[in-house]
């Protein structure tokens, strides 16, 4: 009788201890494979879970599928919506030619129509992941067509994405009613507004974010470099961003204790491929060796007009740190 | 011809002006609610009774008619009834050791000040002046239901009849818990049995629930639910329940905090419960796995090359949601195959990480064909690896000390551990470090040539990608190596050391995953604690 509950045991031992094998045929055959189907599975409450099935003909999304999730991104509730903008996205972002070179971008002409048109129609939290996404993966020269409609949508429920979304798209238009906006008591102290202000032209907003900068540097502060960075980023004025390129031969570092060393020309890149996600070679993950740093450092000089004169600190991407062996 | 006046439960009335309709005979009664207006002749009489207390107004009339026989000794009853007073207890539910409330009594117009006396027999409340109009009342301990403790007020006035009434109060409490349909994280901030330092979180522009835990009677309508900051969170009020979950409504903030609370519906919305909620935007977490192996050399094969790791995300997320996390992860092949690298480019049938160089040559195959990637980040499951600082002088029998080309040495556990190969091989102890130096636990044997390699032990650098070993791990411990390495490459957290309950505990020996708001332990230097919910960058 022990020896039986023993082998037992063993065996449920081992078998917690097998990884959990895919059974292709069987999850293949449930997951979605039409648009209907990714719907009717989304209102069940099922979550998106990347990669999308079956939406894509030819290497590029299925113009009918989109059509279908187009119509019930308008009418269906929150959650629902929340997982057709995500699917949206993925589709967009895996069928984009520049994906097979490292990019994230999303340029999908379709795709972008219906994110900044039913998919900012309600908000709630499929407006905001759909801001989200736009601002991240889509570039200047395809948002600012959107101008218009992210200006509505900002004056309509400010919130903070959707200043963030407003300052990269930089509508023309939208400068004095940013302005009246974000000086209301209730987003005058929000950092996100204060973005919006400096990426519509004003200079004094723009100036603060640029002296955060400064002060990183001159204080070798890594971390807060790498968010002044960030935000300069999200501003993305000329001015901006060549302060950010400017930086590309930083030594600064960003350290996890215990876990890692990453050179802050990583954020650099970050912050300069949210305004150019379609150029595979400010991905940090495209950078391997120095000469990878220096195509990118080329990138600036052509776009930016900025030029290198220090010579670059000693190559460093990420210096992990060990795991102990156990 | 006698006449007694009484309440309507026999107690004599004094004081109440008695007189005979259309004779001018009239007087008071006296204690006995008596008064004898003596021998009068044969007839028939009409006693009319004037209490001292008008409102409210008396039967009509209060007076009583019948013949009074020659020689006869009559008696009129007239009963008077209670006047009536004005109670004023508009907050009935009371918190034990709360605030205490005011009660109050006045008179109705016209009539004359009583004196008044509240009296209870709960031992659950206490009562304060209770000789006087006004009151205060205190909950001391939570009732057993609901109107269970009741206050007595009795008038009394000289020419009235004594009146009473009640009024019922509860003694209440609500406590604030994890609900076990909340969406996002609860942290009871290692007190398990104190609530009232809990923290809540929720994604931005969504909801979650809280369960709500009203005792002593009282129920959810009895209060209000309400933050703060109402740009952040917004309760649903809740039904007529004693337990519920509520409901919570998150605002568009990013980042944002506010206390919600429960409120008495009295005046002074004295807070019976209160918990600080917190609203993040979710931090996704993108991860690509890449299962790579080196298909010239059979000792890289994985020991599971089916292994899915992409299909844990659900498993994973139904942690890392405790912080307003989501970890999106994939599969690099998108068949789930492994991918075939020629990384083994030494032939020892594991990957050679060159420490000093962040990896080297064969981490930089995996890198190279590591493509496509995008913003995520990668993870490089392997079979094994081994880790080398290389030698930058040549080291001789008897040195204690070598030098090796990193600028800083990682600490050495203790154990014996490989410096050289082949003939020149032998197990070295390493006793200290100094930049590039390293001092040995004692005399080499062996002439080193520079170059020669000491191996370092390691199963796994968060380098990029980061690399995960699968040694003699499970594959339990594999997959929930990946979000914790994430967790320090995209969450910015640290290792925890104590705390074996969070993912981010530094050992794999981790017993829970949850993402906490409580400070934690960090393990290395400067070792701080660690907040992790406010840590993550949203």
């Amino acid at each position: 009788m022990k020896l039986a509950s023993a082998l037992l045991m063993l065996v449920g031992v081992v078998a917690a201890q097998q990884p959990a094998k895919t059974n292709s045929s069987t999850v293949e055959d449930s997951m979605p494979k039409t648009a209907q189907e990714y719907i009717a599975a989304f209102e069940r409450g099922d979550d998106f879970t990347p990669p999308s099935t079956g939406l894509i003909v030819n290497g590029q999304p299925d113009l009918a599928a989109l059509e279908v999730l187009g119509r019930s991104l308008a009418t269906a509730d929150a959650s629902a919506r929340e997982k057709i903008v995500r699917l949206l996205v993925d589709l967009g972002r895996r069928t984009d030619p520049l994906t097979p070179r490292g990019a994230d971008v999303l340029r999908h002409p379709k795709i972008l129509e219906l994110l900044a048109g039913p998919g900012l129609a309600k908000p709630d939290s499929a407006r905001e992941a759909a801001m989200d996404s736009l601002r991240h993966l889509g570039t200047f020269p395809d948002l600012k067509h959107f101008g218009d409609s992210f200006m509505k949508a900002l004056t309509d429920a400010p919130t903070e994405e959707a200043f963030l979304l407003v300052a990269k798209a930089k509508p023309s238009v939208g400068k004095d009613r940013v302005e009246r906006l974000a000086s209301l008591p209730e987003w005058k102290s929000v950092e996100a507004a204060k973005i919006g202000r400096a990426a519509l032209g004003d200079k004094d907003a723009e100036d603060t974010f640029l002296a955060d900068a400064s002060k990183a540097e001159e204080t070798s502060n890594g971390r807060m470099l790498a968010d002044a960075l960030s935000k300069l980023g999200l501003i993305g004025t000329p001015r901006a961003l060549r302060a950010i390129a400017e930086r590309l031969r930083t030594p600064l570092i960003f350290e996890i204790p215990g876990a890692f060393e990453k050179s802050i020309r990583l954020d650099v890149l970050q912050a300069l491929l949210y305004n150019f996600p379609d150029q595979p070679e400010l991905y940090p993950n495209n950078i391997i060796s120095e000469a990878d740093y220096t195509v990118a450092e080329h990138y600036c000089e052509r776009t930016l007009g900025v030029k290198y004169t220090v010579p670059p600190p000693p190559f460093l991407t990420y210096r992990g740190y060990p795991s102990p062996r156990e | 011809m006698a006449v007694l006046v009484q309440q309507t439960d026999g107690t004599p009335v004094q004081g109440v002006t008695v007189s005979v309709d259309g004779k001018g005979w009239s007087g008071v009664t006296d204690a006995s609610g008596n008064f004898d207006f003596g021998v009068v002749p044969p007839d028939t009489y009409t006693v009319t009774a004037q209490g001292n207390c008008p409102t409210p107004p008396p039967p009509s009339p209060i007076s009583q008619t019948q013949p009074v026989p020659k020689g006869a000794s009559t008696q009129f009853k007239l009963v008077l009834p209670p006047p009536d007073f004005d109670l004023t207890a508009p907050c009935r539910i009371l918190k034990p050791g709360g605030n205490s409330v005011q009660m109050s009594v006045s008179e109705k117009p016209g009539n004359p000040v009583g004196t008044y006396t509240w009296t209870s027999p709960s031992t659950n409340i206490r009562i304060d002046n209770p000789n006087s109009t006004t009151v205060t009342v205190s909950g001391l301990t939570v009732s057993s239901g609901r109107d269970a403790e009741v206050i007595t007020i009795k008038r009394i006035c000289a020419g009235c009849a004594d009146a009473t009434k009640t009024v019922a109060v509860t003694v209440a409490t609500v406590i604030f818990s994890a609900s076990p349909n909340q969406r996002y994280g609860y942290d009871d901030y290692d007190t398990p049995a104190d609530h009232t330092d809990d923290h809540i979180c929720m994604k931005q522009s969504d909801y979650s629930f809280l369960k709500v835990d009203i005792q002593g009677g009282a129920v959810g309508t009895d209060f209000d639910f309400v933050c703060d900051d109402t740009s952040v969170c917004a309760p649903v009020a809740p039904g007529g329940d004693a337990s519920f979950d509520l409901r919570l409504n998150s605002g568009s903030t990013n980042k944002g905090a506010t206390p919600l609370k429960a409120e008495s519906k009295c005046a002074g919305a004295e807070v019976f419960a209160q918990i600080q909620t917190h609203v993040y935007k979710e931090k996704l977490v993108e991860v690509v796995v890449a299962k790579i192996h080196d298909s010239t050399n059979s000792a890289t094969d994985l020991n599971f090359p089916s292994a899915d790791y992409a299909a844990e995300t659900n498993n994973i997320n139904a942690k890392m949601k405790e912080g307003v996390v989501k970890y999106s992860i994939t599969n690099y092949d998108p068949a789930n195959a492994q991918t075939d690298v020629r990384f083994d480019l030494d032939g020892n049938g594991v990957l050679s990480y060159d420490i000093a160089a962040g990896g080297g040559r064969e981490l930089n195959a995996i890198k190279t064909a590591f493509t496509g990637t995008g913003t995520k980040t990668r993870v490089a499951i392997i079979k094994d690896m081994k880790s080398f600082y290389y030698l930058s002088t040549p080291a001789n029998v008897g040195d204690t000390t070598i030098t090796v080309t990193a600028s800083s040495v990682f600490g050495y556990p203790g154990g014996a551990y490989p410096l050289g190969t082949g003939a020149s091989q032998e197990n070295v102890r390493v006793a200290s470090s100094s930049g590039s130096t390293i001092t040995l636990g004692s005399a080499l044997t062996k002439a080193h040539v520079a170059g020669e390699s000491l191996e370092f032990p390691a199963s796994g650098w968060s380098s990029d990608p980061i690399l995960v070993t699968e040694g003699s791990s499970s594959f339990d411990v594999l997959k929930w190596t990946i979000p914790h390495e994430a967790g320090h490459r995209n969450l910015q957290l640290s290792d925890i050391d104590v705390d074996a309950t969070t993912i981010m505990y530094y050992s794999r020996g981790r017993t829970d995953y949850r993402l906490r708001y409580c400070p934690r332990q960090q393990r290395y230097a400067p070792r701080g604690t660690e907040n992790q919910w406010e840590t993550i960058p949203r």
